[in-house]
């Protein structure tokens, strides 16, 4: 019988009964958290929040008393001063919330934190997450707000608008101006321009054809030089660096149709078979932005969480003092309030705040995500902390040596910034074969208008016009886009999300992949390797008493174990470091049915059990960590944990080197660990131990033998190696920052997805250099014929639209059959 | 055909107007959320704003509620 929880979703553990009411039906729960939030919800009337959900919540964690005063810390003025300002009794607070999956999750946070009084309106903002919050300062405290939301589920931070945010949110704002701009110029434009071309056939007064012209030049105007100021702009910028991109021939389409049109309507050619091109410049100008919109809006949405790194640190910090007697007294402190110097105490399950040094006390903290070292490092007095690793055992007094804004931490985000500048450009093949296509048909109008010229001065600007027309690179700057758009979407659906537009053309070039170990070739997270029985325990029976004991235990071993949760052990002592120690009730093993005898079991290292290990088990197994189970006697078990592979990693890797592209792994973890996972999967380069910096060193190593490396990776120590590399992917269990910085991301872990993302790409490559020629072959069996005056210009527009419709199916062939 | 150059001035500053107040609009940051409002409508959160129906049996149970609390 398995049962999940009606909030979060996990399994009910056996024997456990917790429930209530909702819409006239009983359900049940998973722990008194979940229970406890459940009950906020419908007491507040808002059980609809259930209905409306997409996605499970998260589970619950309780609130702590250490965690209450935390939140209490926020009514510091000093603390507010960032993120809150008040105008008489009224505050406004700008808060980032993290936990929000879904529309859900938003309409029950607005509806509860609204109900509370004092609070004058809450609201959340979609895409950001930022919620801005106006109370009354007389009424209520913002950390009962703080409170509230924590009961919910949900997890506040001061919002901190950095300059990426503030760029961001400037860059959208500019955009949808001059996508309106363009919008309702077009479709004004269209207006003025049908009496100009149902003039051809019904006949129109030579006054109203100049008049028409002249307001549509009005309309235009501003299209060109504010909605199509950014495309102007960099291919002044491109012309200026000799490097001709996809925004030359736009902004060359755009001016030199609006010039054109300029001049005619100036000279008052009455003709009105010498058309102008005011309507189709501000339609090609709308399109465009159109397309830039929806991709800025993609690469927006990964900035909704924190891209502050002094948000990996905790932003409160527990501070030992001397008072007056001479004994110790402790107290609670914003951490950018740090001095070097202060004694911080680091209880179990807290992260450092700030790097420093050990001392008091002996722990083991867990490095992984700084370092990719899995196992955790032992600290006693004397040895360094960094900001931001979890002490995972012990409280640590911990004299700090930095700033957290100094600290290791941060300094790798340094690195970070000079990895990105450096980072190998990759050219699109657009761009490149678009430069001299350019460049060729600017020198070819120069030369038939010349020509022309001479021939016959009337017709040479009709002629020259024409030929621009049909030379239009609209196909062309179509050829691209909507191959890359049609990719982005084939593998969104597989969950590989690409967030840079160089991506594409950076896989098709990867000769080199690197892989990270820990958290990406392997789970992260201690799994039960192998068990061994003694003494007649079955290895049901032995993992089920282990599980009880370890319910009561906070460390990242525990967590192994949860799957064979079913008993529940009492009198649970847990010895620091060492081990835990518990009774759990007997089972009676013919009809089980629970005695009241009840057994005392120990569970944890050799030590700890203090017995001689069974002649059976001569070969301890050090490939791991080794814990034993006793019952005071004889040890009845022994379990060996460690960090899995996948179980698609070897899949993965196998058809790269399919591919043809060399593998490696980089990490920092031991060179032993390292090279077992290395020879596990046939991976012939690996490189263990390795500093953020060293593992810069290497790619840039390997760059620097003129390979195109890739790397796949998940932690922090791993940044400035994903920012380095010409292209580079984040698991999608990697922090915000980590994800924020790199070209794409795997949502959903199946290594193997990442090597049809490379398929895909070498299929778009191969749709984009169709689109390309096509478009190309196009316009030069038409030039010709407009150089002559063979083309009227209804055919040219004609033709125009026609081959971009083709370019348009072309790339729809891009499809998810196609990579299996 | 002279009322021409009245009417389409006048169309072009409707349109000026209507950009001007998008403008504001944008500036003001009431397009910084494109997605929030396209949920919003789905919730129901709005059944006591409903008139009567003609089902009495949901209302009522509502209106209970309403004076409970």
């Amino acid at each position: 019988m398995s049962q999940n929880c009606y909030h979060c979703s996990e399994t009910i553990p056996n024997g456990f009964k917790a429930e209530t009411t909702l819409a006239g039906e009983r359900q049940q729960f998973c722990c008194y958290g979940c229970l406890a939030i459940a009950d906020t919800i419908i007491s507040s009337g808002l059980e609809n929040f259930y209905q409306h959900r997409t996605q499970t919540s998260q589970k619950s964690e309780e609130i702590s008393q250490a965690q209450l005063d935390e939140l209490g810390l926020y009514d510091d003025k000093a603390l507010q001063e960032e993120f809150v300002e008040s105008f008489n009794d009224l505050s406004e607070a700008s808060l980032s919330i993290k936990g929000i999956s879904c529309a859900a999750c938003i309409w029950l946070l607005e509806k509860e934190v609204n109900q509370l009084s004092g609070v004058n309106s809450f609201s959340i903002n979609h895409t950001t997450h930022k919620a801005r919050l106006v109370w009354k300062t007389t009424e209520l405290k913002l950390s009962q707000v703080l409170v509230s939301i924590r009961q919910l589920g949900y997890k506040t931070l001061p919002y901190q608008e950095d300059l990426v945010r503030q760029s961001a949110k400037k860059e959208k704002r500019n955009a949808l101006l001059r996508i309106a701009m363009a919008g309702i110029a077009t479709m004004q434009n269209m207006m003025f321009s049908m009496p100009l071309y149902f003039g051809v056939y019904s006949g129109i007064d030579s006054e109203f054809i100049t008049f028409f012209r002249w307001v549509s030049f009005l309309m235009c105007t501003p299209v060109v030089f504010f909605s199509a100021w950014p495309f102007i702009r960099s291919s002044i910028r491109d012309i200026r660096t000799l490097h001709l991109t996809m925004d030359v021939p736009i902004a060359f389409a755009i001016l030199a149709a609006y010039f054109s049109s300029v001049w005619i309507t100036l000279q008052e050619v009455t003709q009105i078979e010498t058309d102008v091109y005011f309507d189709s410049v501000c339609m090609f100008t709308f399109f465009i932005l159109l397309g830039r919109f929806i991709e800025m809006q993609a690469r927006h949405k990964h900035l909704n969480s924190e891209t502050d790194i002094t948000q990996l640190l905790p932003s409160t910090a527990l501070i030992r003092t001397r008072d007056k007697n001479g004994g110790f007294s402790e107290h609670c402190k914003p951490a950018h309030k740090i001095e070097v110097g202060d004694i911080l105490v680091i209880r179990q399950g807290q992260i450092a705040p700030a790097d420093g040094i050990v001392i008091e006390g002996e722990s083991r903290v867990d490095e992984s995500a700084l370092s990719g070292e899995f196992f955790p490092i032992s600290k006693s007095p004397g040895t360094k902390i960094t900001g931001g690793t979890a002490n995972i055992e012990n409280t640590l007094y911990v004299e700090t040596c930095t700033i957290p804004k100094l600290s290791r931490i941060s300094s790798i985000i340094r690195l970070l910034d000079k990895a990105q500048s450096e980072k190998p450009k990759t050219v699109q093949i657009a761009d490149k074969v678009a430069s001299y296509f350019i460049l060729s048909v600017l020198l070819a109008t120069v030369i038939i208008g010349a020509i022309w010229y001479f021939i016959d001065p009337d017709k040479a600007f009709t002629i020259v016009l024409s030929v621009l027309v049909v030379t239009c690179p609209c196909a062309l700057s179509l050829a691209t886009p909507t191959a890359l758009t049609r990719a982005n979407t084939v593998l969104r659906e597989k969950g590989f999300l690409v967030t840079k537009s160089h991506a594409f053309e950076a896989m098709t070039h990867t000769t080199d992949i690197i892989f990270d170990k820990t958290g990406t070739l392997t789970e992260g997270k201690f799994s039960i390797l192998k068990v061994h029985c003694y003494h007649g325990l079955s290895k049901d029976q032995a993992l089920e008493i282990a599980a009880a004991l370890e319910k009561h235990s906070k460390h990242p071993i525990a967590e192994a174990f949860s799957d064979f949760y079913k008993v529940d052990a009492f009198e649970v002592t847990t010895h620091l470091g060492s081990g835990i120690s518990g009774k759990i009730l007997k089972r009676n093993k013919t009809d089980e049915q629970v005695s009241n005898k009840s057994s005392h079991y120990q569970l944890g290292n050799l030590n700890f059990i203090n017995l001689p290990i069974n002649a059976t088990d001569s070969s301890k197994d050090l490939s791991g960590l080794n814990l034993y189970l006793s019952d005071g006697q004889k040890i009845l078990a022994h379990f060996i944990l460690n960090d899995t592979i996948r179980s698609d990693s070897q899949q993965s890797i196998n058809s790269f080197n399919v591919l043809g592209i060399t593998t490696h792994i980089l990490s920092g973890d031991h060179y032993s660990s390292v090279e077992r996972t290395a020879g596990k999967l046939g991976i012939q380069s690996f490189q263990a131990e390795q500093s953020p910096e060293q593992k810069l060193e290497y790619i840039k190593h390997l760059q620097a033998q003129g390979k195109k490396v890739a790397m796949v990776g998940d932690g922090i120590n791993d940044l400035p190696v994903l920012a380095g590399a010409a292209f580079s992917v984040a698991m999608g269990e990697a922090s915000d920052i980590t994800k924020l910085n790199s070209d794409a991301i795997l949502l959903n872990s199946h290594l193997p997805v990442i090597n049809q993302a490379f398929q895909t790409a070498r299929q778009t490559r191969k749709i984009i250099k169709q689109n390309i020629s096509w478009a190309i072959i196009y316009n030069i069996c038409m030039l010709p014929l407009a150089a002559l005056g063979l083309v009227p210009p209804y055919f040219a527009v004609l033709g125009m639209s026609a081959s971009s419709l083709f370019v348009v199916f072309n790339s729809l062939r891009i499809d998810k059959y196609a990579t299996r | 055909m002279e009322v021409l150059y009245l009417l389409i001035p006048i169309s072009i500053i409707v349109i000026a107007l209507a950009i001007a107040l998008f403008t504001w609009a944008v500036k003001s940051g009431q397009y910084d959320d494109l997605e929030g409002p396209a949920h919003s409508i789905l919730f129901d959160d709005d059944e006591d704003m409903i008139p009567d129906r003609h089902d009495q049996a949901k209302p009522k149970k509502d209106k209970q509620a309403e004076n409970n609390k």
